[in-house]
């Protein structure tokens, strides 16, 4: 059913309203929560100890203090200490405990990898996670530990760190904290938010925004390029989750390329959405970049856990190039359209590359050991932004659409108007046509009937020779043939017999004081309904005509009228039959013939034909009509019947 | 007095209110209430005086004759409304006829058809001609075909008897060919008639407040 469907059509339109609105609130809502996020609060740290010393060697309890420990200063981040060197280590670090801390202290550790495990002085404290493959992955974690009351002697103490990394995978040790938890606690804290807690928030918004895109892609059919932007939000989604996951469920390597590739398909989603964004092809481009999507993750499962690293690093430059050319698109976009969203958007892409490129950079060591990654402040503040844009852009198109509607109906009532005055114009000019073609008709009536008979009348008076009654009986004719033709006027919808029923209630006292008797003798009659009224009143004539003459010149005492249908239903019979002294009979032969000429032409008008038998014991006069169409003419009026 | 039929005429051409005027005057069982030429005069004439028969003009110069006659009907119910016409066209007798007239004369009439014609009402008779007869017919026959019309009441409704007389009038029969034919009395058909009037002036009356009451004008 249609109303159905239509009901149908609206509730989702104003389900895509509300999405619409919802979602922008959401945008601007965590826009705000991120915003928080990258302004953590910045405790002064207290002083980190430095001074340690490395032992290259694995074991599960801290080598003897005799071993060939060397020297160094931390933090110490063996991509650029120990290049290629992979496996495990042994960290030892001395630190002094004032008598009054023995009880209540703690090891803070801004940044250790891949994995790491404190003791102190030989005693493990809070070891989590494994150190066989696969193994725990601590690689950007800060770590705090609660040194139990009874390890720690007042004076000189040591914490030893066992340590497994990758080989170019940023292995080692940052700055050590020990000392009162307060503000040691407050520090790890807040490194967490910024480091962790917060990439959970923003992965959640953005997984939000993912399946919002998705389903919205998938459901409302929408344009190809937000199925790319979905997949980009959903493969970042992805990486976060992967790089959030500290106990990996499968093998290293794989978890590894996973995470390197999720990022790959993310840039390369990104430029897919772009250049459709920008309304723009480039068919090869679109195809290497794909083709990237596949082969960087083959050759960093290729290159095996040893140097995938390595391999990393080359991609990660890729993907910041291509960064660079998306934001190259978009920006292209907001010169065209000088949007607020546009503009928005061209500010997040700075944001992303700066971010990009800090990271990068970070990964070679530019800055302290422990300085962090910080994507994921970046790429969902930009996923938000497109967002944006792209409710913009469907709330326009539902602005265009609904305008484009109110002009199609606008447009519509107006034709209709149109179209309805044309039809009155032609309305009334078929009816002033209608009304023409009746007012000469009138005219030519009078003209040939009451017009001319009181002319005719007029010059008989003037001459003078006419008598009182003579000059009654002329306008008696004259006032008969006006009420002919009222009556030819009235709606009879083609009721002979009423009007030759009025014709006779108007002679019959005529015909009684002339002492002559009317057998009136009809039977029902076909509706005449598209008979013209003209042709009515020429019927009416020849009838009223006849009668007149009847009552002028028969001298009869009996006249029969009778109406019929002929037996083959084709024609209609109308006689007059008089016992007067018929036709022959009649002194002014000379003038009646005249008259019954022009009775016959009167029935030939209308064709019909009329039939005078003027015998001598009365005269009789006939005329036959056709039932059906008057074009069919004279074949309708068979007498044989 | 009770022998005389008092007679009001309302007619604004001067001549032929003179001519009705003496054709009543001329005749012994007539007597001429007033003659009067609007229909101010003439209802103030009819709230004066009683009159059996009203002779009114349907053109008058201040009015139309039909509200004439139906003020007529409202104050005198005995009273029998007759309008003239110059030539009995159906639209102006039929609305004379809603109205509540019950009989016509055209205007060119015999004094002996004027006597007679009065005489026929005051007898309980009506003149007809086909043309009305068909146009009452439709008149009821339409108020039927609309479910929710007002001539549905039984009692406005026209008898067999009564289609049967208009349907033969409509044909041109006349007053005792019908007797003949259906086997009744003359002054029987000229009841029937008469009653046909009566009913249509109810009818019409039924349906001007139908058509007030769906236009919410009561």
């Amino acid at each position: 059913m249609r109303p159905a469907g239509c009901d149908c059509f609206r509730s989702c339109r104003r389900g895509i309203a509300m999405l619409v609105r919802v979602a922008r609130v959401a945008c601007a809502a965590s826009l705000l929560l991120a915003s928080l996020g990258a302004s953590a609060y910045d405790l002064a740290p207290p002083a980190p100890i430095r001074e340690a010393s490395i032992l290259l060697t694995g074991g599960e309890t801290p080598p003897p203090d005799d071993a060939p420990w060397q020297p160094l200063s931390l933090p110490d981040d063996w991509s650029q200490s120990r290049p290629e060197r992979g496996g495990e280590a042994w960290y030892r670090i001395e630190f002094d405990v004032p008598p009054e801390r023995v009880a209540l202290s703690v090891v803070y550790v801004p940044r250790l990898s891949m994995m790491g495990a404190p003791f102190v002085n030989g005693i493990p404290i809070g070891t989590l996670g494994r150190f066989e493959e696969p193994m725990t992955r601590l690689w950007y974690r800060p770590q705090l530990h609660w040194i139990p009351a009874t390890l720690l002697e007042p004076g000189r103490n040591v914490l030893h760190y066992r340590i497994r990394a990758y080989p170019d995978n940023q292995g080692g040790l940052s700055q050590v904290y020990i000392g009162p938890p307060d503000p040691l606690v407050a520090l790890f804290e807040s490194h967490v938010f910024r480091q962790v807690t917060a990439m959970r928030i923003t992965t959640g918004i953005t997984a939000a925004l993912s399946l919002l895109v998705l389903v919205a892609w998938v459901v409302l059919r929408w344009h190809a390029a937000y199925g790319w932007f979905g997949l980009a939000t959903l493969c970042w989604t992805l990486h976060s989750v992967l790089v959030l996951t500290v106990e990996i469920p499968v093998s290293a390597i794989l978890w590894e390329v996973l995470i390197v590739a999720s990022l790959v398909w993310v840039i390369v989603a990104m430029m897919m959405f772009a250049l459709r964004f920008a309304g723009l092809r480039r068919p090869w481009l679109e195809r290497a970049a794909l083709a990237f999507g596949v082969v960087a993750p083959s050759m960093l499962w290729a290159a095996g856990i040893n140097r995938i690293f390595g391999v990393a690093n080359a991609v990660l430059l890729v993907l910041i190039c291509i960064g660079v050319y998306e934001f190259k698109i978009l920006f292209d976009v907001a010169r065209r359209s000088r949007s607020a969203e546009s503009i928005l958007l061209v500010a997040a892409g700075v944001w992303v590359l700066w971010l990009g490129a800090h990271d990068w950079l970070n990964r070679q060591g530019t800055w302290t050991y422990a300085e962090p990654f910080d994507m994921h402040y970046g790429l969902p503040v930009l996923f938000i932004a497109v967002f944006w844009n792209l409710l913009g852009q469907v709330a326009a198109a539902r602005r265009a659409s609904e305008d484009m509607n109110r002009e199609l109906e606008a447009r519509v009532a107006l034709k209709t108007e149109e179209l309805e005055r044309s039809h009155e114009r032609l309305r009334a000019a078929d009816a002033s046509r209608t009304l023409a073609a009746e007012r000469e008709r009138i005219m030519r009536d009078m003209h040939d009937g009451v017009g001319s008979q009181l002319i005719a009348t007029r010059q008989l008076a003037e001459r003078g020779n006419l008598a009182p009654s003579e000059l009654v009986d002329l306008l008696d004719e004259c006032i008969d043939d006006l009420r002919l033709m009222i009556d030819s006027l009235e709606p009879s919808e083609g009721d002979l017999l009423t009007l030759l029923g009025n014709l006779r209630y108007r002679l019959s006292d005529r015909l009684a004081r002339q002492g002559i008797t009317l057998d009136w003798n009809v039977s029902d009659l076909p509706r005449w309904p598209d008979l013209p009224p003209r042709d009515l009143l020429q019927i009416l004539r020849i009838v009223q005509e006849t009668f007149t003459n009847v009552v002028k010149h028969a001298d009869a005492t009996m006249v029969e009228f009778s109406a019929e249908l002929t037996a083959d239903g084709r024609s209609v019979r109308l006689s007059v039959r008089d016992d007067g002294r018929g036709i022959d009979a009649t002194s002014s032969v000379r003038d009646r013939g005249r008259g019954l000429r022009n009775m016959a032409n009167r029935a030939a008008a209308v064709g019909g034909r009329l039939e005078v038998d003027g015998r001598r014991d009365g005269c009789s006069v006939t005329l036959w009509l056709p039932v059906a169409h008057h074009d069919e003419g004279d074949s309708a009026a068979d007498p044989a019947a | 007095m009770t022998g005389s039929t008092r007679i009001l005429i309302v007619e604004d051409d001067p001549a032929f209110r003179q001519r009705f005027a003496s054709i009543v005057a001329s005749h012994p069982s007539f007597t001429l209430v007033a003659a009067v030429g609007s229909c101010a005069e003439g209802i103030s004439e009819l709230r004066r005086q009683p009159a059996d028969v009203l002779l009114c003009d349907l053109g008058l110069p201040d009015g139309d004759g039909a509200d004439v006659v139906r003020e007529a009907r409202r104050l005198h119910p005995g009273l029998d409304a007759l309008v003239v016409t110059i030539f009995g066209d159906e639209a102006h007798v039929m609305r004379s006829l809603e109205a509540g007239a019950t009989g016509y004369l055209l205007k060119d009439s015999l004094p002996e058809d004027f006597i007679a014609t009065i005489r026929l009402l005051r007898a309980g008779g009506s003149p007809i001609h086909p043309t009305i007869a068909r146009r009452v017919l439709q008149q009821f026959s339409r108020g039927s075909r609309e479910p929710l019309g007002p001539s549905i009441d039984p009692s406005v409704a026209l008898s067999g008897r009564e289609q049967e007389v208009l349907n033969l009038v409509s044909k041109g029969y006349r007053g005792p060919e019908i007797a003949n034919l259906l086997g009744i009395s003359h002054h029987t058909v000229a009841s029937h008639i008469k009653n046909i009037y009566k009913k249509l002036e109810v009818s019409s009356r039924g349906e001007a407040v139908y058509e007030a009451s769906r236009l919410r004008l009561l």
